[in-house]
């Protein structure tokens, strides 16, 4: 055994582990190679073996300027694991945007890096042209970036990886999953994984037969079903076409993939829960008693509102044109059934309004949606109530207050101050996103809506998200999707890491020239 | 084989209960837009 | 007297069957129907724009999706007429070209409140293309550089993690 006498720093252990992350990223690239291989589209298969290639190389490069972390088996601390997700994302979006930048159908690296970021923080807003046009490779990666950008980058490469768990449960916190399902984190990603991939195979086989009976032939019939499938479990809101979900004209097609957004827009704990026997968790969980009234009022509300302007004629209608974006707004997917300008021409400010707010509150913790979180909102909620029973009680009682997630747990003043200042985050970063598309001369209402929709990594656009778009919103934007996904820790940690790396230099310089 | 009848019984039971809930909502919205 | 308004009548004639074939014949783009949809609702329009992807046969009639380059829509066509679009477009084709003159429902009651388009006449302008790939010398030379380079590394890096994980 080799021992060495000096700690292996921080910037290697990060360095190490990004590394890592890259390479596996990079090795999923062989999925849209042979897919190109299978449809002979030579092109997109030479852009992603350039792009592989790249990745490979600059995997290695990160891995082997941390080696000393994999020889001295170095212990990963939390704010390791936090800096890591974060970099990592940062890193692969430059990566994963080669493969765009490639094949033509984008204007410049900065709206390649837009769509993947897009595709990893589930969101869905695009900015590629022409999708009617683009390779089968090309669509196979953005559907599969978002399906596993869904799952976690990090817990991608914890399936992978070999080595101890203390270290595993880090880098899985880092990725805003904080549920621990069993006391193995490898077993708890692996679980995440199984479950994912048995709905994969029922939703895929549930779409692709529905596909065939609207008419789409065998074949493409398989590829729209996968393809929707990953966005619509993901909640990531990718579609194989421009029109996106309006391409098939087809209510049965739309509720499959509703039941699917929904399910996929819970807690990963939740399904655990479910399958293992305990499925009275369904209704007694403090999230989807929080998703199942916020939403319900919201379509009724929504409903409610366009009906007395006269919007859609019918109640079928109304079911497929308002409840099925509003849930698709609240669960953070983004597949949309009426034209994005529609929102802005017809819906009027209080609809408008109603999607906003159901966009920021999101969906469930731990899972693949995005917003403040039915968790969040729920605690909040009843920790106001809490205090106000407080008030009115004798102060002599001493009552324990509790909330259903999973199992009882304690309401008590921490649960709420945390979840009070991450909602507090998460409202300063969509008032900046308003801000800012409205100094751009965007109306109120469409800057808000399409703030809420970054924020919340939803995906639906009332029309501003387009390559003529200034510079300046798509880079915050970008950062918008990436904070809203990784919910500010890691983001906090990275800037923090960097900015205290920074000021050591400056201090070692100052001490240097003195 | 418990396990398995576990996991089957929980993804119908998720399956019904969405289903259950959009089937629901139609409902509430044919109220609505009778009215 | 008689005359003069003789010619009035005629002249308004003229002016009225002028302005209807301009109409019918005035191509709008899909965003402007979408841009102006109340105002067109239910009134006959005509668009021109690629057949993309596939047709979808519901029985007498179809949904074809066409793209005109500002958007896409779905045209409701009779399965008959849609049958004459042989090539659609997708990574490999250009579709082919049609012209629909048909009426543009803004929340089409038939069709659960969907934006879309009842044919009523189709005519394919220009046909499709198979597209045949041209694959730039650059990617070629890039490819043929970057990828044994990589997977060289790749392997050197594998063997030397393989033999630590064993030391350790």
């Amino acid at each position: 055994m080799k021992f060495r006498t000096n700690a292996v720093s921080s910037f290697e252990i990060i360095s190490y582990y990004t590394g890592y992350v890259v390479l596996c990223t990079a090795l999923l690239m062989t999925i849209p190679i042979i897919t190109a291989l299978v449809f002979a589209e030579w092109n997109a298969m030479l852009d992603f073996l350039i792009s592989m290639a790249i990745a490979t190389l600059v995997g290695i490069a990160l891995a082997g300027i941390g080696w000393r972390t994999k020889q001295n088996r170095a212990n990963i601390q939390w704010k390791h694991g936090f800096v890591i997700a974060a970099l990592s994302w940062f890193v692969l979006m430059i990566l994963c945007a080669i493969p765009y930048c490639l094949s033509g159908h984008i204007s410049s690296m900065l709206d390649a890096c837009f769509d993947v970021m897009s595709g990893f923080t589930t969101t869905g807003l695009v900015l590629t042209q022409d999708l009617d046009h683009l390779s089968t490779a090309l669509n196979m990666w953005r559907h599969m970036l978002t399906f596993i950008g869904g799952q976690g980058m990090v817990v991608l490469a914890l399936t992978i990886m070999i080595r101890e768990t203390s270290g595993a449960y880090r880098l899985y916190v880092g990725e805003a999953k904080d549920i621990e399902l069993v006391p193995n984190v490898k077993g708890t990603t692996r679980i995440i994984w199984r479950i994912s991939m048995i709905y994969l195979a029922v939703g895929t086989a549930a779409l692709w037969i529905d596909g065939l009976i609207i008419g789409l032939k065998p074949v493409s019939a398989f590829l729209h079903a996968l393809f929707m499938f990953e966005s619509a479990w993901s909640t990531g809101g990718f579609a194989p076409m421009t029109q996106n979900i309006m391409y098939y004209h087809s209510l049965s097609f739309e509720t499959i993939t509703m039941i699917i957004f929904i399910l996929g827009s819970f807690n990963f704990g939740l399904h655990y829960a479910i399958w293992q026997g305990k499925r009275k968790e369904l209704v007694k969980n403090i999230e989807t008693q929080s998703f199942f009234i916020t939403s319900f009022i919201a379509c009724m509300l929504t409903v409610y509102g366009l009906s007395r302007a006269n919007v859609y004629p019918d109640t079928v209608s109304a079911f497929r044109r308002i409840v099925y974006n509003v849930i698709s707004a609240h669960t953070t997917t983004g597949f949309g059934t009426v034209y994005a300008r529609q929102f802005a021409l017809e819906w009027g400010d209080f609809g408008i309004l109603i999607m906003v707010i159901v966009m920021l509150i999101g969906g469930s913790a731990c899972s693949t949606a995005g917003g403040f979180k039915g968790l969040r909102v729920g605690i909040v909620f009843k920790g106001l109530i809490m205090d106000i029973k407080k008030l009115l009680c004798s102060e002599r009682s001493r009552k324990a207050y509790k909330f259903h997630h999973i199992k009882d747990q304690l309401l008590d003043d921490s649960v709420v101050k945390s979840s009070s200042l991450i909602i507090i985050c998460y409202m300063v970063l969509f008032g900046i996103g308003t801000m800012i598309g409205t100094f751009y001369g965007y109306p109120l209402s469409s800057s808000a809506f399409e703030a809420a929709s970054v924020t919340g990594n939803v995906g639906l656009s009332i029309g501003i998200t387009s390559p003529a778009m200034p510079a300046v919103m798509k880079i915050y934007y970008i950062i918008a999707m990436y904070m809203g996904r990784l919910e500010f820790l890691s983001v906090f940690a990275l800037i923090g890491y960097v900015a205290g790396g920074i000021k050591k230099l400056c201090v070692k310089s100052l001490k240097f020239s003195s | 084989m418990q396990r398995r009848m576990n996991e089957i019984k929980g993804l119908f039971a998720e399956l019904l209960g969405t289903l259950i809930y959009a089937g629901l909502i139609f409902s509430v919205t044919a109220i609505i837009m009778r009215g | 007297m008689r005359k003069i308004i003789k010619i009035f009548v005629l002249m308004f004639l003229l002016v009225i069957s002028f302005s209807l074939n301009v109409f019918a014949a005035q191509r709008t783009d899909i965003n402007s129907l979408i841009e102006h949809a109340k105002a067109l609702d239910n009134k006959e329009v005509t668009v021109q724009g690629e057949a993309i992807g596939e047709m979808m046969n519901r029985g007498e009639y179809s949904w074809v999706n066409i793209n005109d380059g500002t958007n896409a829509m779905g045209i409701w066509i009779k399965t008959a007429e849609a049958e004459q679009i042989t090539s659609f477009g997708d990574y490999k084709h250009k579709g082919d070209t049609v012209k629909i003159t048909g009426i543009f429902h803004r929340a089409c009651v038939e069709h659960g409140g969907e934006a879309d388009i009842h044919s009523e006449t189709c005519e394919i302008t220009v046909k499709g293309i198979t597209i045949s790939e041209r694959i730039p010398s650059g990617k070629l030379i890039a490819t043929v550089l970057l990828v044994p380079v990589a997977a060289i590394l790749f392997f050197l890096y594998y063997k030397k993690s393989r033999k630590v994980t064993a030391e350790l």
